[in-house]
């Protein structure tokens, strides 16, 4: 039993401190996404998760100690794998594309001034169009960081997640044709088809077709716009069309059927 | 009792499986939704946002190594906090910490929209700062955890409850206590508490 005269809840006090602490949460915001870079730049480094099997149902000391053992052996062989497997293809380049051989986890994609490239990651899963003067890293097959630039993803539907970070936040989709665009203005982000997850320093939201997002420096969530429907861009649209042309031309070195 | 948006939020019960089940996908969304305020409430008692950033780190990978502790999504965010205070101290190698409680907010000028403008430039010069690190200051030890927790970690009542092992009664009689002593510090040092009110 509370006393009659204990003190009741002083909702002035109450509403002021719920504004310093606010207040203090948005002050100590890390800026950009390199928290969560350096997050799961540790998270990537821990050991694969073995699926949970209770004790009592690995059958006695040894079978536990064979399991260990096989735990270790296939953490070490999907380290390894992980590591030196392919996780995108470039299909298609223009200019001079800085970038290794084979693109692993990792590894950084430049596009300087008149270069632009169009890749295949996760076999054909995701496309990923960049314009000239973009640079990112492939993190694995499922995430990239979009440094500077400008990019035009395509994701299959209902083909899992695909992530794109950028220096003010992150964009998560699980299928669909979607732009970011990344500048010391921001991040702006463009929607074709699809659904898309939106994340400034703090908050987020979704996005579909008819929005525009832009995240700006330090920004907590990211601010919605309205746009016309159909944003594919004329560069990203005119890549692509280079890259079919180039295709076909491989296949009929002599001249596609229906070009002169 | 005023609201904050993020107070009624947990984690969803199906990315809370995933995280329990080892995705790094889940825990990675975790750590987005819960990262700020577990570095804020770090960084009461740390020296630097540096260092409450890296000591953030070691509690989120805390929190994926063990997570097989939590009983589920609405016991994740104060455990959260609980492993977030223990790393911290730890990392600042004492146990004790109410001298060291520091409030680096550079403008509370939001604060006081009843005051004019030359009252503000005051707030921001840490006048009302100063106050109220004295008014959290003046209170005992358990009482600062509770109020650091409740307004900085944004914790409701029920999950101060289980991060503090106390009956939710004693719970919100030892805020209001709280609070009426932090408000007679203030009022001590010729701070009215309604000017600071929209």
């Amino acid at each position: 039993m509370i006393p009659d005269d204990e003190p009741k809840m002083d909702r002035a006090m109450d509403a002021m401190l719920t504004k310093v602490g606010d207040e203090w949460a948005r002050a100590s915001a890390p800026k950009g996404g390199d928290f969560l870079a350096r997050f799961d730049a540790k998270l990537a480094a821990e050991p694969p998760v073995a699926r949970a099997v209770p004790l009592w149902r690995r059958g006695g000391r040894g079978l536990l100690a064979a399991g260990v053992a096989a735990a270790v052996l296939i953490a070490f062989a999907g380290m390894t794998y992980n590591s030196t497997r392919e996780v995108a293809a470039l299909a298609f380049s223009e200019g001079s594309m800085r970038m290794p051989a084979k693109l692993r986890a990792g590894s950084v994609v430049e596009a300087p001034a008149g270069a632009s490239g169009m890749f295949a990651i996760d076999g054909r899963r995701v496309i990923v169009q960049v314009r000239e003067m973009s640079s990112l890293r492939l993190e694995r097959d499922t995430k990239v960081v979009l440094d500077r630039g400008e990019i035009w993803c395509e994701v299959v539907t209902n083909s899992g997640r695909f992530e794109v970070l950028t220096p003010h936040g992150s964009v998560t989709v699980t299928g669909t044709k979607f732009g970011v665009e990344v500048d010391e203005t921001g991040t702006r982000v463009l929607i074709e088809e699809g659904r898309v997850i939106v994340r400034g320093a703090r908050e987020g939201n979704a996005m579909t077709p008819g929005t525009m997002a832009t995240i700006s420096p330090n920004a907590d969530a990211p601010e919605f716009t309205t746009t016309p429907e159909a944003v594919q861009p004329a560069w990203a649209k005119d890549l692509m069309r280079r890259a079919a042309e180039d295709a076909a031309t491989r296949f009929y070195p002599s001249g596609a059927p229906g070009r002169n | 009792m005023a609201e904050r948006p993020e107070a009624r939020e947990h984690i969803d019960t199906e990315t809370f499986t995933q995280y329990q089940a080892g995705d790094p996908a889940a825990m990675r969304e975790i750590v987005a939704w819960y990262h700020v305020r577990v570095i804020a409430f770090i960084r009461l008692f740390a020296r630097s946002r540096e260092t409450a950033e890296d000591v953030a780190q070691e509690v989120f990978l805390a929190a994926w190594r063990q997570r097989s502790e939590v009983r589920g999504p609405a016991q994740l965010r104060p455990w959260l906090f609980t492993l977030a205070k223990r790393k911290a101290m730890k990392e600042m190698g004492r146990k004790r910490h109410s001298s060291e409680f520091t409030l680096e907010i550079d403008d509370l000028s939001a604060l006081a929209p009843n005051v004019d403008e030359d009252q503000r430039v005051g707030l921001q010069n840490s006048e009302l700062r100063g106050v109220l690190e004295e008014a959290i200051r003046h209170l005992d030890e358990r009482d600062q955890e509770l109020v650091t927790l409740r307004y900085f970690a944004g914790l409701q009542l029920k999950e101060l409850a289980d991060v503090l092992e106390m009956p939710l009664g004693t719970v919100g009689v030892k805020l209001s206590r709280s609070l009426a002593k932090m408000r007679r510090t203030m009022e001590e040092r010729g701070f009215r508490l309604e000017d600071f009110l929209t």
